[in-house]
């Protein structure tokens, strides 16, 4: 008997049962609640998918202009284009990198009875620090030229000095460096939890048949991994292509718009040069390719791994 | 089979190894800033790199210290205790009536709730803006950092995850004795949701703590900045001085690294629940 029917039955009303289900009053601490979700998120994605169709700048009045504003991103805006590419390259990259990083170090440290819990500590440590203290250190680490912290380890082993944010082409693989650094703590936790709901069972019965190490991650760890690599991948794709501080801070974009990313621009057609309903325009493109990614992944990883 | 072991003993040394040496990469960057925030600025600029400095000094721990940094952090401080609090209970009680109680429409308003956790926040960024500066006027109060942030889709979702396994004979015992649904809510409920809620409250504190572009929106003066972007400018006006910079760094690193040392096992499972759970 669930609450709704005991209410009905009159235990504490003391009333006749009501033909018609009654809701009971405690529902209603709902409505604040999804009012404040109402506000601050539904009624701004229906605004904005509006306000993308129109010219709108802050405190100025409007006019329709229709799909332009969608036109001109796709056809003219050639940093829009770019910030496309910057950011569909940091993710692609970063996350299989990432969760690779993450699941050998998972696996490493899995099993290993001593020391275990100093290995997570250390690994976890920069996924909490926050992220502006790790971005001016790195910022810091990363400088070009001899005298950079990172080129003296590389200058003894006969590595040029590398210009890494300073140069276009190795600006994105120097931020997947930082953001690599800094989470690959939070998948390796997620992996340790998954490793740790495999039960030892299959392993010690594919011992017994023979199967050596590599079979053993291959046959059982993998495929029984793959609630938590879809989780992951799905998630951390979400996140990273919508990568803003790092950049922010540290390069502004540049060096020639290489590492400006899709919502730097956003922000900076929105913001700072106040074509709001241009933005909100490239908010709704970006939203699209967010959509289309995550369907898409789902889908792919979900049968490749249906069991 | 001693050939076998030998192998596996190898192995595992070599393990070892790799794992210490990505302790290294890990502790390093702490480590350069903790002795960068500590050292002279000869012996910073120096080549090849010092690694243990001969002389400290605090000047630069004082001088970041003062540079506004006391204001960013309570700001910081308010608005994630606010946020925190009330997301932890309001998705306690949202998630606890999606779970438990029934009403018309409940299906169709809890996918409306999921859905919004797919919206990038860059898509409702100019409208909530507008809300929030144009109509509600908070603009650079700390209030336009809370308001928006009261309550959590992603939260709402795990509490009900969660309040799903109470077993409904726990409320109706403590109906049979005569207790209000609040009072259920309160005695009942939470305690019993206590872990998730503890792993709710970490997860939005380390999202909250950093968050960086809605900050940067509404906050023009420092009365109002909050620790990531106070530091931003602080940084941004000084990058030159790479020890006062650093040490700036430093302030806002370490106590919450402190914080996660000494509650490490919470922040972990914390983040393998949440993470878990979606």
């Amino acid at each position: 008997m669930d609450s709704t029917t005991l209410y009905q039955a009159g235990a504490f009303t003391g009333k006749a049962p009501h033909k018609r289900r009654r809701i009971n009053p405690f529902v209603f601490w709902l409505v604040p609640i999804v009012g404040l979700i109402l506000v601050f998120s539904i009624v701004p994605i229906v605004v904005s998918f509006f306000l993308s169709l129109t010219d709108y700048r802050l405190n100025q009045s409007l006019t329709f202009t229709g799909l332009d504003n969608f036109v001109y991103a796709l056809t003219q805006d050639t940093v829009f284009i770019s910030t496309l590419i910057n950011t569909l390259y940091y993710a692609v990259v970063s996350v299989p990198v990432g969760m690779a990083i993450s699941l050998v170090i998972a696996q490493m440290i899995f099993n290993r009875k001593h020391m275990q819990s100093f290995f997570r500590t250390v690994y976890f440590l920069p996924y909490i620090t926050p992220m502006i203290g790790v971005v001016i250190v790195w910022r810091f680490l990363l400088q070009p030229s001899q005298f950079g912290i990172l080129n003296s380890f590389l200058v003894p082993l006969h590595i040029p000095a590398q210009p890494f944010l300073n140069s276009a082409g190795e600006v994105i693989p120097s931020i997947i460096l930082i953001t690599t650094w800094s989470s690959v703590g939070y998948n390796m936790v997620l992996f340790l939890a998954g490793l740790g709901s495999i039960p030892d069972s299959f392993y010690e019965a594919a011992k017994i048949d023979g199967a050596n190490s590599w079979q053993l991650f291959w046959k059982i760890t993998w495929p029984l991994l793959s609630p938590t690599v879809l989780f992951t991948t799905v998630t951390g794709t979400i996140g990273a292509l919508q990568i803003f501080s790092i950049p922010y801070i540290m390069t502004q974009g540049g060096p020639e718009d290489s590492s400006r990313m899709v919502v730097m621009w956003i922000q900076q057609t929105g913001f700072a040069q106040f074509r709001m309903g241009y933005a909100s325009a490239l908010a709704v493109i970006f939203f699209a390719i967010v959509l289309v990614l995550t369907v898409f992944q789902l889908r792919f990883l979900r049968t490749r791994w249906s069991y | 089979m001693s050939l076998s072991r030998s192998l596996s003993r190898t192995k595992s040394s070599f393990f070892y190894a790799a794992l210490l040496f990505g302790t290294v990469i890990m502790v390093i960057p702490f480590y350069w800033a903790v002795i960068t925030s500590l050292m002279l600025p000869d012996e910073t600029n120096h080549f090849p790199i010092i690694w243990i400095p001969t002389k400290l000094t605090t000047q630069w721990i004082v001088q970041a210290w003062n540079a506004r940094l006391p204001t960013y952090y309570l700001n910081s401080i308010v608005v994630s205790a606010c946020v925190v609090v009330s997301n932890v209970y309001t998705s306690a009680l949202a998630g606890y009536i999606f779970a438990k109680f029934a009403f018309p429409f409940k299906n169709a308003l809890f996918l409306v709730v999921l859905a919004t956790l797919m919206i990038p926040f860059a898509v409702t960024l100019i409208p909530t803006f507008y809300i929030v500066t144009v109509i509600l006027h908070l603009n650079d109060t700390l209030w336009a950092m809370i308001v928006p942030a009261l309550v959590s889709p992603f939260g709402i979702f795990l509490m009900r995850q969660y309040t799903e396994t109470i077993p409904d004979e726990l409320r109706d015992a403590a109906r049979m004795d005569g207790a209000g649904d609040l009072r259920i809510f309160w005695q009942v409920v939470l305690p019993l949701c206590s872990p998730a809620m503890s792993a709710l409250a970490i997860f939005h504190f380390i999202w909250i703590w950093n968050d960086f572009l809605w900050p940067l929106l509404v906050t023009d003066s420092d009365h109002s900045r909050t620790l990531p972007v106070g530091v931003a400018l602080f940084a941004s006006q000084r990058w030159l001085q790479t020890n006062l910079v650093v040490a700036g760094s430093l302030l806002v690193m370490f106590p919450l690294v402190i914080v996660y040392f000494i509650f490490q096992r919470a922040f972990v499972q914390g983040i393998v629940l949440t993470g878990m759970k979606y």
